[in-house]
């Protein structure tokens, strides 16, 4: 079995071990990716106050403040962020620093202004996203994702130079074949089928935080310095838009805020040609004669890159203090970062995006039972603690994932509404239960062996029928009710888990057969032929 | 209604496109339209499916503008090749009717 030294052995010995040791961390990043294509949606399923029709008339700035300020009587303001409904998040969210409460954070609806309450789950923006693009580790785990990215390109490289037949097995999927030999097959299909979007979505994902990698030596900079041009330099180099200014001390009244909205997407809507909307609003020193508001514009609707628009405007007498517009390079970059972020409105470019992430999971995921599948073949009983230790990981690692997905689902419309237990609320439980069942699924194949991918398949397929049936229950938006009020998200989402449940069914059903590796497995608790079990299994 | 239509006629055009690559392969003309075409049917059918695909931008051209179409097509072609490779796996006698014009 010794291979010959040279190119294509040395890139096949990359692939595979790059591939063993960072499927876990792959599989993670890429499936949380996917489930953000639709983090929006998720959302409102997880969080049934939000549940709302998207509104085209929506309350001015102004209102929003007066309606946060009726619950904090004889208070002032001193600063405020308001980020504005958009179609996706039909609501307002409203952070404020307030004199004597300290800070406010609020979610109002989008017309009438009543507040909806305190969130009760992190959900899908709050727990997968970040989980996306940072493991929930803080700022290290920036750098360990960043790090995966580039692995995960490298993997996506010398898995086209370690496939000899690019062409001719181009269209070949043989599920009726041995396990081994199907998983490669879909991992052939997936992996060079959606290799240029996968690339792209690498490369753009490594390219939209140049700020954090360059954050420790700017961390070092400003230590030594202690001053705030470094700070502007950094967002300078980093092509942000930054403007700011002390707070004189002398009390001014300010200007109304609706009007700098539209004088802000007046200007934006000319220079771009197309209808623009403000995405944020930041008021800063309120109330001082140095006041100043700052409407930016993250992510045009209708056009794919992100953009860092920002006007800055005097909050006193409403004069332009800065007008950020992006250099050739930031243009580029914003290009990168719109084709990741996908914040634009296309609904059919988003499902797009959910079937290539489905892609790139199925390729990692074939990538861990191809590997499983092919050393239990090579007469895997005589290293029995090697194969199990891998295939505990990667059944861990994707079903066991998948599972806990499904955990958080159904422990969001479980848990009541007050829940607290040892000090962790509502949302944090939602968590811990998460990573709970998370890591139950790594022992679950350690205890089962190779009957553990079946066995974890059928439990996502019973939670996602449970989701479902829970929506119902706990909401009443059962499919047709949340169709016909015209709640796409949650009736999306209830076929998305109905959807996954036949999925997971049907692969259950097909790992159960696994004819090349369960053959040997299930001769060694057979006592009476002690011999067999120490015999590899025959070469074809 | 029209933005559905041209949708579709991007992903039937991609679909079409795919199936043709698919049947200039021996192996798959073999199994699906069980004849053994000659090898200048094959490189017709490639011709065809590389037009078909080419072809299938057009809508999304016309749809969207180039900005969104050059994305929007680079994701349903791969997804056609993913459901034509599925037929071929699980119902190759589809595939059969649609294509025994051809090859």
């Amino acid at each position: 079995m010794t291979e010959k030294p040279g190119f294509r052995p040395a890139m096949n010995w990359l692939h595979t071990w790059a591939g063993l040791t960072l499927g876990t961390l792959l599989f993670t990043i890429w499936w949380m990716g996917t489930l953000s294509v639709f983090d929006q949606e998720i959302d409102r399923w997880m969080k049934p106050e939000t549940r709302l029709a998207p509104a085209s008339q929506t309350l001015d700035a102004d209102a929003v403040i007066s309606r946060v300020m009726e619950k904090y009587p004889g208070d002032e303001l001193e600063s405020f962020l308001i980020y504005l409904p958009r179609e996706r998040k039909p609501f307002f969210e409203v952070y404020g620093e307030l004199k004597d409460s300290g800070r406010v954070n609020e979610r109002l609806h989008a017309v009438t202004g009543e507040p909806l309450g305190e969130s009760r789950s992190r959900a899908a923006s709050g727990f997968f996203y970040p989980m996306h693009y940072r493991l929930h580790m803080g700022g290290i785990g920036y750098f360990i994702v960043a790090f995966a990215t580039l692995y995960m390109m490298v993997l996506l490289v010398t898995g086209v130079v370690i496939h000899r037949k690019i062409f001719v097995d181009f269209f070949t999927f043989r599920p009726k074949k041995k396990i081994r030999r199907s998983s490669l097959d879909l991992h052939n299909v997936t992996g060079v089928m959606f290799l240029p979007f996968h690339f792209l979505i690498c490369l753009s994902g490594f390219a939209i935080f140049p700020g954090f990698y360059a954050s420790p030596p700017f961390a070092i900079a400003k230590a030594v310095s202690e001053s705030n041009e470094t700070v502007k330099l950094f967002y300078a180099a980093s092509d942000y838009a930054y403007y700011r200014r002390e707070p004189a001390g002398e009390p001014a009244k300010m200007a109304d805020i609706a009007p700098f909205v539209a004088r802000a997407e007046a200007i934006w809507t000319e220079r771009y040609d197309q209808p623009a909307k403000a995405d944020r609003i930041d008021l800063h020193h309120v109330g001082d004669k140095n006041a100043y508001v700052e409407v930016r514009r993250f992510f045009p609707s209708r056009r794919m890159e992100a953009h860092r628009d920002s006007i800055n405007f005097d909050g006193v007498n409403g004069e332009i203090l800065m007008d950020f517009e992006a250099s050739p390079v930031g243009q580029a970059r914003n290009w990168l970062e719109g084709f990741h972020q996908i914040q634009f409105d296309h609904w059919p470019l988003r499902w797009f995006y959910f079937i290539a992430g489905l892609a790139g999971c199925i390729l990692i995921a074939t990538g861990f039972l191809f590997w499983t599948a092919s050393r239990m073949k090579k007469g895997a009983v005589s290293q029995p603690v090697k194969i199990r230790f891998v295939e505990a990981m990667s059944v861990g690692s994707v079903t066991g994932m998948i599972v806990a997905t499904g955990a958080f689902l159904v422990a969001n419309r479980l848990l009541p509404a007050e829940a607290a237990w040892a000090g962790l609320a509502r949302p944090e439980l939602e968590v811990r239960i998460f990573f709970l069942v998370w890591v139950l699924s790594f022992v679950h194949p350690v205890i089962r062996s190779n009957k553990a991918w079946a066995e974890q398949s059928w439990a996502i397929a019973a939670l996602g029928v449970l989701a479902v049936i829970l929506n119902w229950v706990t909401t009443g938006d059962h499919l047709f009710a949340s169709a016909s009020r015209g709640l796409w998200s949650v009736a999306g989402m209830d076929l998305v888990l109905l959807a996954s449940a036949g999925a997971a069914a049907l692969a259950a059903m097909r790992l159960q057969q696994r004819p090349d590796s369960s053959a040997t497995m299930r001769r060694k608790p057979d006592a009476s032929k002690p011999v067999d079990a120490t015999k590899p299994s025959p070469v074809e | 209604m029209i933005s559905i239509l041209l949708l579709l006629a991007a992903i039937g055009l991609a679909l079409l496109g795919c199936g043709y690559l698919a049947l200039s392969q021996p192996k798959h003309s073999k199994a699906v339209l069980n004849v053994d075409a000659n090898s200048a049917s094959h490189n017709f059918a490639r011709l065809l499916g590389w037009t078909f695909i080419a072809a299938s931008i057009v809508p999304c051209v016309i749809r969207d503008g180039w900005g969104f179409a050059v994305l929007t097509w680079s994701l349903v072609v791969p997804s056609a090749a993913m459901i034509i490779s599925l037929l071929l796996a699980y119902r190759p006698e589809l595939l059969r009717s649609i294509y025994r014009s051809c090859v």
